[in-house]
């Protein structure tokens, strides 16, 4: 007779890690440039260069600051695995309503006629999929949050007739992660599977230290190519696990969960972000019109796996395969002055998405996407004015019955991107 | 142009053709099942209208939009009162039957029940009771109302004029020498033949353009808490641990390993949970422990257990093989006349070493697996769910047809308070299953010693 052991396994009682998307890569960074569709490292014009392509910002001969930010707001919904003996039939399951706000802010400061100092604050990664409850997903992950900020001091360098530049700079993250999830068992009372306990991962404010460096090339008049690259970074985080009980409304069940559920206590994680490489080529070759197009990669193929590590009962710790791929991402863009004041620009993406199918979960369930962006830019005396108007659709993404969490669906995404900022030239 | 054409229709034509060529179609106009205690839907030593819902033809209804389709309820606590669970604080739990008597709630209906299964029954008794036996044996107890003497499982069945049958039968044959720790009583493997033909040649005769599905049996008899909960070695009441003998290896405790040959059990040896409470009381301790603390203050140390009580290795490797046996019956019946096989056997194989279903953890364990009920050998409503699934994949499977599976999320209670319902529970001693509860599991389904009060 063995002592009376519930069905909680050690790994469902912990948040897993984070998982999202080309992941949870943001290139909002600009309203410009989200305008031409993120197609920005050859123009890379204005201060938010300092995120696209450093280098640009030796173009920029006077002092400019530009602040703004981006709002973004998803649609989606879950649907369950005909063939899955959990989700089937399930219709619906929807990310909570909320904006999330990407913030920028630049500032360049020209010194003599070859030399530009600037220095960005700007958010490179930052995901929330928050899901409404009841969600019948929440045993996996119901709340996922990573934000990021960085800060960068840049300088870059200009030859005398402007035709090559170089910059560079190091970059300071922060990061911090939230995970939030439920942990259930099946009452031995009702034989029903019920909440017994939440899981809530919260880090700290962690950060680590990258580089970022650019070169812009201008062989014509008419031709700009650019290229940047952003360095990979590992942000190692400390944190804590709060494991709140859950009251079922039996008094037996409850105390013997509670024998059970492994205390509340520190952990350590980390995330890698992957390097960006920005491949652009820009052309004025059409009168009045700038076109660009931009590779962009990101090696995504760092995020290998998620390790929390447990540090009150380590043996609760857990390791989760994600193996994702590298992707690129193609875009294209184009800006077109209608008068001296305005211009108006459009965009286009394509960027493939890094997860397996394995990988699809509540926690991420990235799509490769399509969007369309539209912006205009007003530019009066020292003010400048953006902002812009960005639709991106994720294709429907099934998990096709190989989930690592054993949680299989489809998931159909779609987001909406607003950014505005406003820059003042001195 | 053409070619792709050509090649365009014989994908069409390779998809839509099902894989399997199986008689008739999956029409479910009129559906019919034919079994035993899990056709009925028996959970935790009883049979009522809590868990008829979820019995598996019930089940596969309901997936497949059956407007009208009816089973013989019973009210709560119903025929066994059903067995609770009291206590999970103490050691060992506490599992007592509900209070009161269950009531047949539609045993006037004036056509056969849909679902036919009655408990106890083995392939032979559901070509041969009609429920105008004498209630001498559960099968016959229980046929009185589920049949009520209107002709066998199969003729009720066709009677009807099914559009669809699915059949579930053959556990009795070989569970029943589970339950009653001797390979003695299986049914001889000559007569499940005869009998598993018979009854696929009565129905394919009378219901000649009808779907059919049929399933095959576990064979492993590891699988049921019924088996695996009770160690065959001397735990020590203290430390919940084996006790270690003098040689630095736990005890075995000691039984009629049969034909009246006392002896330690062999390695391998599995107790009948019913026996727990005798153990409790001192059998199957060795004589040599009736000295020794706690063991001395306990009556019978020294008394061996029932042959009836364990089962060998040798005796599990003879039912085993008998099911195999069975199961090649049943494939060869089923294939000679079109006819898909569901798997139950894999649902148990997955089950035994422990599966999740989504988040829901699940294995054989008693009480916590939440895949058998608290009798040891019954399923939970999410067994027999899982059960059903595995019926439905293979309807669609062979006839090509989408009834959707019954998905486990209709099990997440959400954190409804869930209590066990107030429940008065007869008074009885707190062994880990109760005296009566036991008596009960010596059957393959509940014995109905209130069946004739319930019956006219």
């Amino acid at each position: 007779m063995r002592p009376f052991r519930l069905l909680i396994t050690v790994a469902m009682l912990l948040v897993t890690g984070a998982a999202f998307g080309s992941g949870f890569a943001l290139f909002e960074a600009g309203a410009k440039a989200v305008a031409m569709g993120g197609a920005f490292a050859a123009t890379a014009d204005d201060p938010s260069a300092i995120f696209y392509n450093v280098a640009g910002i030796a173009q920029l001969r006077r002092t400019e600051v530009m602040f703004g930010s981006t709002a973004i707001t998803f649609q989606n919904q879950f649907k369950g695995d005909p063939n899955d003996l959990f989700t089937a039939g399930t219709q619906g399951g929807l990310y909570r309503a909320h904006t999330f706000m990407v913030p920028s802010a630049y500032a360049v400061v020209p010194i003599g006629s070859n030399l530009t100092f600037g220095v960005g604050v700007f958010a490179p990664f930052g995901l929330r999929t928050n899901w409404r409850q009841p969600w019948i997903g929440r045993f996996v992950s119901s709340d996922a949050n990573i934000r990021t900020v960085s800060l960068e001091p840049a300088i870059a360098w200009q030859t005398s007739d402007g035709r090559l530049a170089i910059g560079g700079g190091p970059e300071y993250r922060r990061a911090k992660v939230i995970l939030v999830r439920n942990n259930g068992a099946i009452n031995p009372f009702t034989g029903r599977f019920v909440d017994v306990a939440n899981s809530y991962l919260s880090s700290d404010w962690d950060h680590a230290w990258g580089w970022n460096v650019g070169v812009l090339f201008k062989p014509t008049a008419n031709w700009r190519l650019g290229a940047s690259y952003r360095a990979p970074v590992t942000v190692d985080f400390n944190g804590r696990a709060t494991i709140t009980q859950i009251p079922t409304g039996n008094a037996q069940f409850d105390a013997v969960v509670a024998t059970q559920l492994p205390p509340s206590q520190p952990v350590t994680t980390s995330v890698p972000m992957p390097s960006f490489l920005y491949l652009a080529a820009s052309t004025t070759a059409i009168t009045n019109w700038n076109i660009e197009f931009d590779a962009v990669r990101n090696d995504w193929s760092r995020f290998k796996e998620i390790k929390v590590d447990l540090l009150t009962t380590p043996a609760a710790s857990f390791t989760r395969p994600q193996n994702w791929k590298d992707t690129w991402s193609y875009r294209l863009g184009a800006n077109h002055p209608v008068t001296d004041d305005w211009d108006i620009r459009l965009g286009t993406l394509y960027d493939k998405n890094p997860q397996s199918p394995a990988a699809v979960s509540p926690l991420l369930a990235d799509g490769d996407r399509i969007g369309v962006s539209f912006g205009v830019g007003y530019h009066r005396g020292p003010w400048i004015v953006d902002a812009t108007e960005f639709v991106l659709h994720f294709k429907e993404r099934s998990s096709q019955g190989q989930n690592y969490d054993n949680f299989n669906g489809t998931y159909q995404t779609d987001a909406n991107l607003i950014t505005v900022n406003l820059g003042y030239r001195f | 142009m053409t070619r792709i054409r050509t090649l365009m229709l014989l994908l069409i034509v390779f998809v839509a053709a099902p894989l399997f060529a199986a008689r008739g179609s999956a029409k479910f106009t009129t559906f019919v099942a034919i079994g035993d205690s899990y056709g009925a839907g028996v959970e935790s030593g009883s049979l009522n209208l809590n868990h008829q819902p979820f019995s598996w033809p019930a089940v596969i209804a309901r997936q497949a939009g059956v407007v009208d389709f009816q089973q013989p309820l019973v009210s709560f606590p119903g025929v066994g009162n059903e067995l609770q669970l009291v206590d999970i604080i103490k050691f060992p739990p506490t599992i007592l039957p509900a209070a009161g008597m269950g009531q047949p709630i539609n045993l006037n209906l004036p056509r056969p029940y849909n679902n036919l299964s009655v408990p106890g029954a083995t392939v032979g008794d559901v070509i041969t009771l009609t429920g105008k036996e004498s209630a001498t044996s559960t099968a016959r107890a229980f046929a009185q109302f589920v049949l009520r003497g209107l002709g066998t499982e199969v003729d009720q069945a066709l009677v009807q004029k099914p559009t669809f049958i699915a059949v579930w039968i053959g556990g009795n044959d070989a569970l029943g020498a589970v339950l009653a720790g001797t390979p003695a009583v299986l049914t001889p493997l000559d007569a499940f033949k005869t009998s598993y033909n018979s009854m696929l040649d009565k129905l394919t005769a009378g219901a000649p353009g009808a779907g059919m599905v049929v399933g095959n049996i576990p064979n492993n008899v590891l699988a049921l808490p019924y088996l695996s909960t009770v160690p065959p070695v001397l735990i020590d009441p203290a430390t919940r641990r084996p006790v270690i003998g003098p040689n630095g290896q736990p005890i075995s405790l000691v039984a009629d390993l049969g034909g009246g040959t006392i002896g330690q059990l062999p390695a391998g040896s599995l107790v009948l949970l019913p026996a727990s409470a005798k153990i409790a009381s001192g059998y199957g301790i060795p004589s040599t422990l009736a000295m020794i603390p706690p063991f001395n203050q306990l009556p019978n140390v020294g008394k061996p257990l029932a042959d009836s009580d364990v089962l060998t290795p040798a005796e599990q490797a003879v039912i085993k093989q008998r099911v195999d046996d069975f199961n090649t019956v049943i494939q060869q019946a089923a294939q000679q006349r079109d006819i898909p096989v569901a798997d139950v056997k894999g649902l148990f194989d997955r089950v035994a070493p422990g599966m999740f279903v989504g988040p829901i953890p699940l294995s054989a364990s008693f009480i916590t697996g939440g895949f058998f009920s608290l009798d040891g050998f019954h399923l939970t409503d999410i067994g027999y769910t899982l059960f059903a699934d595995e019926f439905i994949k293979t309807i669609n499977n062979a006839y090509g047809s989408n009834v959707p599976l019954a998905p486990l999320t209709q099990f997440l209670a959400n954190n409804i308070a869930t209590t066990s319902s107030g429940l008065v529970f007869l008074p009885g001693m707190p062994y880990e299953v109760s005296a009566e509860a036991a008596e009960q599991m010596l059957m393959f389904a509940p014995r109905l010693r209130r069946a004739r009060v319930v019956v006219h």
